[in-house]
């Protein structure tokens, strides 16, 4: 069945302590696994977290998880934001109240 | 550090070892082939050399006899009439044995009486000896009875016995007596020469070889075709370092002579020898082309033999356990329907055998494990579904409201949930919620939300209230396990319509109103469980008789059709906006459920969805039910 949705390639840079990730296809329950896997492994020492999510076009609620598990360890250990972030996409971030919670751009 | 050796594919070592192998027995059967080859060449030249020789020898030794006999026969033409009227001529044939012309030379000739004594002789001291006295010399006396004539070598002389003789004799007078003609070697070497000049002078060894008679210093008197006749023989060296005249007669050696090398075969005779010359160059000049033929057949048949070998190797053995590899392969890659058959062999059909064995036994238990699994998910969603109010319709003794409500999890179990019950006799209560993750996880905490939800709406906590308690509550546990939830509650107070609700990041409602479906203009608040110490805000509607509100989770908007668009809001909108048929308070619920369930399965297509759909509706009729 997983063929039946689309990829997600998560392109890392690292610049000292700050992260950027770009996103590229959906964040869906399948894709968010491997997403969420990737986080796990990559925040440690990062202060300063940059998604770039112009390429994604759709995040699921388990999407959205992740954001949110990442949001709570940046208020942590720096600062978060999100880039490029679509219209649709902002419905969900504003409807389950992370909007007011995460720096969206 | 061996690390770095490279791993060699099986057909490539094989083939390595064969050609190797190919190549070593091929030098080493040339080498041997080579060795016989030329042994044989050697041996068929020696024989060849030999052989030559040995023939002139038997020759010249027949011819010899014959010239001992024939003189003893031209010496009693001679003395026959003497011999007759012998009485007083004694004198006279003693005069002739000792002459000594130029026809026959000889040393010594005897006549003997019919009683083996010698009467004349041309030594005056033989005359008088009886033949019968020596071994050597009674010999003769056969000629007395039945021999005509005969030839002896190396007789010793009665003159003094120590130089050997040849005699030849011939019977006279019918056998009473014999006339003796003794040679020595002087006398014998030129006849003997002559004799040899004649034999050699058009014989040849092989093609090249030449045959030679010298004389006692080796000086050559007589050679095939007069090639070497006069030239010296005497240094002649033998290959093992000796002079010519050093081999005894019949050996053998190799000679070097002005560059060229022969094989020499040496019998000496009567003060003379008798060479035999073979050119080494002609005695192997065969061997070139015998090997020749040789190696070409090995070379062909050798790597021929080997690739024949290896083919059949690589295709009865190689072949299989590369086919045998390439079934592990695909059953490491998880193909367990995979089954590998190479049946080339015993041990492969074997070792085939046991790996179907094997992997039927893993699959079996994989099998029991999913088994297992799916009976233990099968149970985990019937609690689920138990734990959801499914009996419908649901307070049909109340006219003022229908409620109908439905779930359909992605997965066996999944994290929607929905609830609703009297909060009092007055004021229905009901929720939707959505836990954020799939399977056993998310419908536990499902579990767990919905029963603090309820615990604490019943504790008697405004609806706002109800969810910043139950957010710090489940806020520890969603922690742990990375969830967040979003919820809709709403308190119908039945006689008024007034609806008092709040909600926690989830889809805005749609309220059914004369026929127009129009979305909740809302504030949302967060989403449960995703942040601590957060403040919920009571909002409040009012449903009017004939209203109905609907409550979806992202299942319905966010379900996919093959172009992977989402169903989306307004699509719902315009679907409930649609009149139905059945206006009944309580089947009017159920209907409108249905349908969203049905227009989203058509929308999808029935493609597998990933999300849990839920959906749930309440129609309010008014107080007193009028719409009835």
């Amino acid at each position: 069945m997983n063929e039946d949705y689309e990829n997600l390639t998560i392109e890392p840079k690292r610049e000292g302590s700050k992260l950027t990730v770009v996103l590229k296809g959906e964040i869906n329950v399948i894709t968010s696994k491997e997403f969420d896997a990737f986080m796990n492994d990559n925040l440690e020492g990062v202060t300063e977290l940059v998604f770039d999510i112009k390429d994604v076009a759709y995040i699921s609620s388990a999407g959205l998880k992740v954001f949110l598990n990442a949001q709570k360890v940046m208020n942590t250990q720096g600062s978060m934001v999100i880039l490029h972030m679509a219209d649709e996409i902002k419905d969900s971030f504003d409807l389950t109240g992370f909007s007011k919670v995460m720096r969206i751009e | 550090m061996n690390s770095k050796k490279e791993t060699r594919k099986l057909s490539r070592i094989v083939g390595r070892a064969f050609v190797i192998t190919a190549i070593l027995t091929l030098l080493i059967s040339v080498t041997l082939s080579a060795c016989v080859v030329i042994q044989k060449e050697y041996d068929d030249a020696r024989d060849l050399l030999i052989q030559n020789v040995e023939d002139i020898n038997a020759q010249l030794n027949d011819d010899m006899r014959d010239y001992l006999i024939d003189s003893s026969v031209l010496m009693w033409n001679d003395l026959q009439s003497m011999l007759e009227n012998a009485s007083g001529a004694s004198d006279e044939i003693t005069a002739y044995l000792k002459k000594d012309d130029d026809i026959i030379r000889f040393s010594e000739a005897n006549v003997v009486d019919e009683h083996g004594i010698i009467i004349y002789s041309s030594e005056p001291a033989n005359v008088g000896y009886n033949m019968a006295s020596a071994e050597e010399t009674a010999a003769f006396l056969s000629l007395l009875d039945q021999e005509d004539r005969m030839s002896r070598e190396d007789v010793p002389s009665p003159k003094d016995g120590s130089q050997p003789m040849m005699y030849g004799a011939v019977q006279i007078d019918d056998h009473h007596g014999f006339i003796m003609a003794g040679f020595d070697q002087e006398d014998l070497r030129d006849a003997f020469a002559d004799k040899c000049k004649d034999f050699v002078q058009h014989k040849h060894v092989g093609q090249d070889g030449s045959l030679l008679v010298c004389d006692e210093d080796f000086t050559v008197c007589a050679s095939t075709g007069d090639k070497f006749n006069g030239v010296s023989f005497a240094d002649l060296a033998t290959i093992n370092g000796r002079n010519v005249a050093d081999m005894e007669s019949g050996s053998f050696s190799l000679t070097a002579q002005d560059g060229t090398y022969d094989l020499t075969y040496i019998v000496s005779k009567y003060g003379q020898h008798i060479i035999g010359l073979y050119p080494v160059e002609e005695a192997f000049r065969g061997v070139g082309a015998a090997l020749s033929v040789l190696l070409a057949i090995e070379v062909i048949v050798f790597p021929g033999v080997f690739l024949l070998v290896y083919i059949f190797l690589k295709r009865r053995v190689i072949k299989g356990v590369v086919s045998l590899n390439d079934s592990l392969q695909a059953i490491a890659d998880g193909d367990i329907d995979e089954k590998a058959d190479v049946r080339t062999s015993l041990e492969f059909e074997s070792l085939s055998d046991n790996i179907n064995t094997t992997v039927a036994r893993i699959r079996a238990m994989a099998e029991k494990e999913a088994k297992m699994l799916e009976d233990e998910l099968t149970y985990a969603r019937v609690i689920q579904r138990a734990a959801l109010p499914a009996y419908f319709p649901a307070f049909p003794d109340r006219k003022e409201f229908g409620i109908y409500a439905s779930m359909d999890a992605a997965e066996m179990v999944g994290g929607d949930f929905y609830d609703f019950f009297m909060l009092s006799p007055n004021e229905l209560l009901f929720l939707i919620a959505d836990v954020s993750g799939d399977g056993i996880p998310a419908a536990l905490f499902m579990m767990s939300a919905k029963s603090a939800l309820k615990t604490l709406t019943e504790t008697g906590y405004s609806v706002a209230e109800v969810f910043t308690r139950a957010n710090r509550e489940l806020a520890g546990e969603g922690e742990r396990v990375d969830m967040f939830v979003t919820a809709w509650m709403g308190v119908l107070d039945l006689a008024t319509g007034n609806l008092r609700y709040v909600n926690a990041g989830h889809n805005p409602p749609l309220v059914i109103h004369e026929g127009k479906a129009s979305y909740v203009a809302q504030e949302t608040d967060m989403a449960l469980c995703a942040f601590d110490g957060f403040s919920y805000r009571q909002q409040e509607l009012t449903l009017c008789p004939g209203d109905r509100i609907l409550l979806y989770t992202d299942g319905v908007t966010e379900a996919k059709n093959a172009q992977r668009k989402n169903y989306g809001v307004e699509r719902l909108q315009n679907l409930l906006s649609k009149p139905i048929s059945d206006t009944d308070i309580k089947e009017s619920c159920r209907i409108t459920c249905e349908a969203v369930f049905e227009n989203v399965a058509v929308y999808a297509k029935k493609k597998h969805q990933p999300d849990d759909v839920t959906v749930l509706c309440v129609s309010y009729a008014g107080e007193s039910g009028e719409e009835k």
